[in-house]
């Protein structure tokens, strides 16, 4: 017999349901997605000392700490490490919690955050402030479509979105950024709260030396950029930036439509990752069975074997080339990796990011996010990529000034040299 | 661009829905039942064997755990996966049963035998551990 003051043996539920059809109710919940509790995470970081304070900065105060102890917690309860980088994580909340606590803007609080979180040492675990957060959920970013990369102290133009502003004024790849709004980059330059409509002043320089004025109005874009276009002799070069489950529908079709063609130049040096699934999807696309691609592992030292997706695909059996680069992270690696222990592809260009752990991300109180590498993740050929990265077959130097501003492409020249070849 | 929130990778190898993907792998697994994706349903109902191994690990039933794995171990038509990561529970199984320099054999045969594979690599890992006696028992 059951002892009826035993809690629930499902969670711990409030008494007043615990009639069975609604601990059946409360069971199907668990399924969905965890306890119906509410459970409110504390930190050992101090907690707000109201009388000592003025009643506005009590009420930031406290809701900082409520972000703070959020992330502390869910970091806690679930970072792969069990070690935590062999950090005291109960101490790291007694440094970080009251700097954290005494934020004065949203800014400050999730570079504190942060800073605790960059102690763990992983590529992945991060605070994402609730601006940048709304830009991830809705998969598009409020930009003028330029990339910037910082090359000999000056920010150069290393590629311009089609779709933007800047493409559409005639911004070209290998100009040099100068100023914004009047203001100097700088050398830690990074992109400031922006929204859509507005417009910004940029100013460049030509590689002929002449400085253009732009005003540029920013507008929603996609955060995955995806281009298919023909090459010779039959080739088809094709990129996209990101996976998630439109990108690797859209990449499936257009495998699809070129399933004839002799090569496929898969560009993945801008790609910086996104859904497992998604992945799981892209690597189905390149072998004739499903095939097991990596292993996770948990806090707990759990193991799970993830298998490709064969579910509508493309199952394109020609030649392929993979463009990597420093840029190339996380799903990017896993997609790379798959196809180069598999010997289905080369690799060329340069060593990939080594960024890859599967992170979760969780909502925080203020609309922001903070997201917790949850699995460690090995590929099938025994290799850890964090940290590491994966070494391209064919080691492409990288690109000069000059050739970018020629609009050269020695990666993809070198992948079209190799995929015609007989 | 160089704040430390982009030095990251900005798209992330997210699982925003872990049961979601799990739930992808079995659908994966039931609609494939004709054609291509049967490689996966077999290697699948042959991994059941580790999974109980694993469950008996976990309630510390070693000596079940070493049955499973050496009746696994047996079956000529392991693919490489299951029969590399059969050979790395057989260590970790060893180590339950206190037989730590078996353990330490077994592992060392598994990065011999599996260099190139997961297993290869958590063996290596595990051996460092042992050698610098940080090791959990």
């Amino acid at each position: 017999m059951s002892d009826p003051k035993a809690p629930s043996p499902i969670c711990h539920l409030p008494k007043a349901i615990r009639h069975p059809a609604l601990t059946l109710l409360a069971g199907l919940l668990l399924l969905g997605g965890g306890c119906v509790s509410v459970r409110v995470p504390v930190s050992p970081a101090p907690r707000v000392d109201a009388a000592s304070l003025p009643k506005a900065e009590v009420a930031r105060a406290t809701a900082n700490l409520r972000v703070f102890d959020t992330v502390w917690d869910q970091v806690h309860r679930k970072h792969y490490d069990p070690s935590f980088n062999g950090l005291d994580w109960n101490d790291l909340a007694r440094t970080y919690g009251p700097r954290a606590t005494a934020a004065v803007d949203t800014r400050t609080l999730y570079q504190t955050i942060n800073e605790m979180l960059g102690r763990l040492n992983d590529s992945h675990t991060a605070a994402i402030e609730p601006r940048d957060a709304s830009e991830e959920r809705a998969g598009q970013r409020a930009i003028v479509g330029i990339t910037l990369r910082r090359v000999n102290d000056a920010w150069l133009i290393a590629d311009v979105n089609p779709g933007g502003a800047a493409a559409r004024a005639g911004v070209k790849p290998g100009w040099i950024a100068v100023k914004r709004d009047g203001m100097e980059l700088g050398e830690r330059y990074s992109r400031p709260t922006q929204k859509p409509g507005q417009v910004v002043r940029w100013e460049f320089l030509t590689p002929e030396g002449q400085t253009v004025v732009l005003d540029l109005e920013v507008q929603p874009l996609p955060t995955a950029r995806l281009e298919v276009r023909e090459l010779s002799g039959g080739l088809v070069y094709i990129r996209f930036d990101g996976f998630n489950l439109p990108a690797t529908r859209w990449l499936s079709k257009e495998l699809e439509r070129h399933r004839t063609a002799p090569g496929i130049v898969l560009d993945l040096r801008h790609n910086s990752g996104g859904l497992i699934a998604s992945a799981l999807f892209a690597v189905g696309e390149f072998f004739p069975e499903a095939v097991p691609v990596f292993v996770t592992l948990d806090q707990k030292g759990e193991r799970f074997r993830w298998a490709s997706l064969m579910l509508g695909s493309a199952n394109y059996a020609g030649r392929l080339a993979v463009l990597t680069g420093p840029q190339t992270a996380s799903a990017a690696e896993i997609l790379s990796s798959a196809l180069q222990e598999k010997g289905r592809a080369t690799i060329i260009g340069r060593r990939t990011a080594g960024a890859l752990l599967a992170a979760v991300q969780t909502s925080l109180p203020d609309k922001g996010m903070v997201q917790i590498s949850e699995l460690d993740v090995i590929t099938m050929g025994g290799k850890r990529l964090e940290g590491e990265g994966l070494a391209p077959d064919i080691e492409i130097p990288v690109s000069t000034l000059a050739q970018l501003r020629a609009d050269e492409d020695p990666e993809l020249t070198a992948a079209i040299a190799l995929l015609s070849k007989p | 661009m160089s704040t430390s929130r982009n030095l990251m990778p900005t798209g992330k190898f997210q699982i925003s829905d872990f049961k979601f993907a799990i739930a992808l792998q079995a659908i994966a697994l039931l609609t494939a039942l004709a054609g291509p994706g049967c490689a996966t349903i077999k290697l699948n109902l042959q991994a059941s064997g580790l999974m109980l191994a694993y469950d008996d690990i976990k309630k510390e039933r070693f000596d079940d755990a070493m049955a499973e794995v050496e009746k696994l171990a047996q079956r000529p038509d392991l693919p490489p996966e299951v029969r590399s990561e059969a050979a790395y529970v057989k260590a970790r199984v060893l180590e339950g049963q206190k037989k730590l320099p078996e353990a330490i054999a077994q592992y060392q045969e598994v990065v011999a035998a599996y260099p190139n594979t997961p297993d290869g690599y958590l063996a290596r890992k595990r051996l460092r551990e042992l050698e610098a006696g940080k090791a959990k028992p």
